[in-house]
């Protein structure tokens, strides 16, 4: 029974095919991954042409840039990333970025979590009624509430902190257990069961069978949530205002003149505060996919 | 796997208690005062200007926040800080908010101090609220047509003509010539160069044209239909097309510094820029509609300096001194070089850029500038703004003609009131 | 829970070695024993743990979500100006009464629907069958992936001026460049109202493409092989395979990803104020746009929390429909 299922989900048809057709089916497989190859990348690539604006003109000055934004460099320069890394505190921005990031994301993602395992457990009215309250902060209008927000950060001390950042991302707990949630409904709840006439207490199965169980799905939201954490202005622009507690997106405010914006020094910034999450997310996404199939062989 | 994935979270647990910690310092207090200062110009262009400060008075440190150089995103900061009483010492008041500032109490009524006696009566004016003044503002911007020398010279012109028919003539002669794009407005610009034309005339009434309006004594139909009328004949004539309305400032820019376009509406802040795209080119005067007319261009006193009407003690004379500081030669002199703002105060005459010359004597030298939104009903500048270039954006494309333009506005004013 | 989902799910467990394969009958029968003997005393005790898993959630939305919102109901009350709130003076009704006089808003909640909608549809029509296709086997995968993820992580701000660039109206822009290759005069991309509303969807379209079609991906990895492999047996086609397979399996995961849309983009902001500032005219103006311009903006935070109370009710209707039309697909599918 294992074996049958180690081929990745949804191409069972040549892996798990009788070896006598298995050859040609196999070629045909083989031709249509080329195609694949070739048209998905292409696309890719094309999609991913802003991408390289964004990057080609970190090695221009202004005058070079507002005269040809899509050529290569006339006159290749470095200076803008000499400039960033020299004259901008990015370590201790890379250090509270990180911070944030990494506590912001880890409670958020357990609480959604918790929560979502919670709701799954019990199909109550009483849960029906929390599940419909929650989904109200999907639609509120994000922009009313800056001030009253802000107000009360105000009042706990908290501007101007990184815990004070930390809490106010923890809002994003909402969405995980809105995306973990309806990915737990799809699982059989007879699991649970199982487990628990076995012995084991809530909280033992939530850690031991049910996030492992839901890996793609928190892998997904952990990626989002780090992207979004990671990438965010918005929050820090408002509330943080020592240099020394500057995140590293904030630091574009260095290119961003009263009157006018360095665009090359500011997608210098973009792009050096935008390689850490490049590299995590290149690191994930194997995992998203991974899927419970292969992994369950290894492990 | 189930042991690597009680490994992850675990570290993931480890990671984030520590980092709590880390997050949760404190700063040190030392027998130094300490003044907060939040600007909306970055940090390394004020590094000079506090080093310089911080050095002739080694007992105050001056702490420096910013935000968003794009004054719509200084403005809301600003504001949300004060919600949360979270106001610096000293703060850079945009005059858009220098009422509400003002009826809050967070802005120190500086009419007595000192340095004043070194500002000019526009900056002063334009940072006076009932006859006080609450924000120091030490420099001036203006808009100027910047022109490629080399495009102009194909159709036999060296500069800028005095009036607007004979500037449209010019466009037309360059569009012959083979200039296909003689002249572009940024979308978020359409029209500004009206605001010359009714600065003029202003100028002759005892109360702006704009303040009539905000005052309910006059309306947009009544006085900016003119005005609108000449501006559209860029559309008549076949200078400018429609395509204005989705170019931005920085494609506008770039059409110039790629040496496309012989003809834009810039200012001092691009100078940098267009050098180092290496283009032969000057800025000019912006047209006015008739012979004789005393030149008037779109432009206001910077933003001033104010201080927190909350503190007081050691804080506010070393806010006082910092204001002193800043307004003193050597403190023009830095922002002047740092920030490439024009000085505009009695007791410092800036060095101009060469290709800047021009707009510099019409209208700073003078004070001959002007900003509609000045005269409206403050908590509606921004929105209105707006407003008229959005309607300006439809008599481009055709779809309204100046009078309906001026009528919306009307009704656009109204509903902000 | 269906039979079919049942039987699929449970292999994928014995897989992930949760539970030993060969018992799986077994304790399906205990499930339903033991569910009938004490129903009552498990009922309380369900809800009871429940609701303690539900806690935190429930206090972080609480005080960071919900309090800050009933506030700015009062606000909406007031002509709080944004500074101050001792200033403000109570105004009743009259801030809702303003928003009707606005012509701009009108416009903004024609767009905003146009945006939702059409981007819920087309980002929706491309993300799963991309996501069926990253999930296949091929040379590059990992790199398109990323790709596809990705390309729209940089910020609005400079994304915005790179599109500007991109669909610039002059002959100069640089799909006008390459039109011009084949003759073709330039066209007014952002500079027509009806082109710059397509430029805006589309240009929404290809930034959350990516990020759909992750999500979609990860809800591929729960579908069991053994629905392909039966499939395959009884001699389905791919596409019979994607319909009868992928597309009712998936089902759940449209669920969240176009109420994802849906709110995302009754709230849209950032990329039609950065690529049009609401133009030309008002063709790509946007609700939020009106909240943040005319009232937030203008120093008028009670207008501005009247507008947002406003459209908070408009998109709670909207948002139920959707609830109700999914679960009755839900329903009929399964």
């Amino acid at each position: 029974m294992t074996t049958q299922h180690t081929s990745s989900a949804p191409t069972p048809v040549a892996a798990s095919a009788p070896t006598a057709r298995g050859l040609s089916l196999s070629q045909r497989e083989r031709i249509r991954s080329a195609i694949r190859s070739v048209v998905v990348i292409a696309i890719a690539l094309i999609c991913a042409v802003p991408l390289y604006v964004v990057v080609v003109n970190t090695f221009k000055n202004s005058g070079d840039m507002a005269a040809d934004p899509f050529g290569l460099p006339t006159h290749f320069t470095l200076e803008n990333y000499t400039y960033a890394l020299e004259n901008l505190p990015v370590v201790q921005a890379t250090i509270n970025t990180l911070i944030v990031t990494v506590v912001g994301v880890f409670f958020m993602v357990i609480i959604g979590a918790l929560a979502a395992y919670g709701m799954v457990q019990k199909r109550s009215k009483l849960t029906a009624g929390i599940g419909a309250f929650l989904m109200l902060s999907f639609v509120i209008p994000g922009q009313t509430l800056l001030i009253p927000q802000y107000k009360m950060e105000a009042q706990f001390g908290l501007v101007d902190t990184l815990l004070g950042l930390i809490v106010l991302y923890l809002g994003g707990a909402t969405f995980c257990y809105f995306l973990i949630v309806q990915y737990m409904r799809g699982l059989p709840g007879e699991l649970f069961e199982a487990a628990r006439l076995d012995g084991a207490g809530p909280f033992r199965i939530f850690w031991q069978i049910v996030l492992p169980l839901i890996r793609p799905i928190l892998i997904t939201v952990v990626v989002f949530e780090t992207m979004w954490t990671w990438n965010d202005f918005m929050t820090p622009n408002i509330y943080i205002s020592s240099t020394e507690k500057q995140t590293l997106v904030l630091q574009v405010f260095n290119a961003m003149g009263q009157f006018s914006t360095n665009w090359p020094l500011f997608m210098t910034i973009t792009t050096i505060a935008l390689i850490p999450v490049f590299l995590f997310f290149i690191f994930c996404q194997k995992w998203i996919v991974a899927g419970l199939v292969a992994g369950s062989v290894k492990g | 796997m189930k042991k690597t994935w009680q490994t992850i979270v675990g570290a993931g647990a480890a990671i984030a208690m520590i980092a709590s910690f880390a997050g949760c310092g404190s700063s040190s207090a030392s027998g130094k005062t300490e003044l907060t200062f939040f600007a909306n110009n970055t940090q390394d262009v004020y590094k000079p200007v506090i080093d310089a400060f911080e050095k002739k008075n080694p007992d105050i440190t001056i702490k420096f926040s910013t935000t968003n150089g794009a004054q719509a995103g200084y403005q809301q900061t600003l504001q949300t800080r004060i919600s949360g009483g979270q106001l610096a010492d000293v703060y850079v008041a945009p005059p858009e908010q220098l009422s509400d500032l003002v009826k809050n109490g967070v802005a120190k009524d500086l009419t007595d101090e000192p340095f004043m006696s070194r500002i000019g009566d526009t900056n002063k004016a334009q940072a006076s609220v009932n006859g006080k003044v609450y924000a120091m503002s030490i420099t001036a911007w203006t808009n100027a047509y910047a022109y490629n020398k080399d495009l102009l010279a194909k159709a036999g012109y060296d500069s800028i003509p005095e009036t607007w028919d004979e500037f449209v003539d010019m466009l037309k002669a360059l569009k012959d010539a083979g200039v296909e794009k003689p002249y572009l407005e940024p979308k978020a610009g359409l029209g500004a160069l009206v605001e010359g034309w009714i600065g003029y005339d202003s100028s002759k009434q005892s109360k702006s044209i704009d303040q009539q309006i905000g005052d309910g004594d006059s309306t947009f139909a009544k006085s900016y239909t003119k005005y609108y009328k000449q501006w559209a004949k860029l559309f008549d004539a076949g200078v400018m097309g429609s395509e204005v309305t989705g170019l931005a400032d920085d494609q506008v820019r770039s059409e110039f510094a790629a040496g496309r376009l012989a003809v834009m509406p810039s200012g001092y802040w691009d100078v940098n820029t267009f050098k180092d795209a290496g283009i032969n080119f000057a800025f000019g005067r912006m047209p006015m509609l008739h012979k004789g007319d005393t030149p008037y261009a779109p432009g206001a006193a910077d933003s001033g300096y104010a201080i927190n009407a909350k503190i007081d003690g050691k804080k506010l004379e070393a806010a006082e001194s910092f204001l002193d500081f800043l307004s003193s030669k050597e403190g023009l002199k830095l922002i002047q070089d740092n920030m490439g703002l024009i000085p505009s105060t009695k007791n410092y005459t800036p060095d101009i850029d060469a290709t800047f010359k021009e707009p510099y004597d019409l209208y700073l030298k003078t004070g001959n500038v002007y900003l509609n939104t000045l005269g409206w009903p403050a908590s509606g500048r921004s929105a209105l703004r707006a407003e008229t270039f959005a309607q300006l954006q439809q008599v481009a494309l055709g779809s309204i003609t100046p009078a309906q333009a001026t009528a919306n506005l009307n009704t656009k004013l109204k509903t902000l009131s | 829970m269906t039979q079919a989902t049942t039987i699929a799910a449970t292999p994928v467990l014995a897989e992930a070695g949760v539970v030993p394969a060969r018992t799986e009958t077994r304790s399906v029968q205990d499930f339903e024993a033991s569910h009938t003997r004490d129903r009552k005393r498990r009922n309380l005790m369900e809800n009871l743990t429940s609701v303690r898993f539900l806690l935190p959630l429930l206090a972080v939305y609480i005080i960071i979500v919900l309090i800050p919102f009933l506030q700015s109901i009062v606000f909406s009350l007031t002509d709080y100006d944004g500074y101050d709130f001792a200033n403000a003076k109570f105004v009743g009704l009259s801030n809702y009464q303003a928003i009707f006089q606005d012509q701009t808003l009108l416009a903004g909640l024609g767009f905003t629907l146009l945006y939702t909608v059409a981007t819920t549809v087309l980002i929706t029509a491309i993300a799963l069958p991309l996501a069926v296709t990253l999930n296949r086997k091929f040379f590059g995968r990992n790199f398109a992936r990323s790709l596809f993820f990705f390309f729209s992580v940089p910020s609005m701000a400079v994304l915005g001026l790179v599109w500007q660039y991109i669909f610039s109206p002059l002959g100069t822009g640089a799909v006008n460049t390459f039109l011009g290759k084949f003759g073709v005069s330039p066209v007014p991309w952002l500079s027509d109202p009806a082109l710059a509303k397509f430029c805006v969807i589309f240009i929404a379209v290809w930034a959350q493409v990516g990020w759909h079609a992750t999500l979609y991906l990860a809800y591929l990895q729960a579908i069991p092989a053994d629905l392909y492999e039966q499939a395959s047996v009884d001699g389905a086609t791919r596409g019979q395979q994607f319909v009868h397979i992928t597309l009712p399996q998936m089902v759940p995961a449209m669920g969240v990803s176009i109420f994802m849309l849906l709110t995302g983009g009754l709230k849209v902001y950032d990329l039609p104020f950065t690529l049009t500032t609401g133009g030309p005219g008002n063709a790509t103006y946007t609700v939020t746009q009106s909240i943040i311009v005319t009232g937030i903006g203008s120093g008028r935070y009670g207008v501005g929390s009247a507008l947002g109370v406003m459209f908070f009710l408009c998109c709670v209707i909207l948002v139920a429909l959707q609830q109700i039309v999914t679960s009755l697909i839900e329903k009929r599918l399964s």
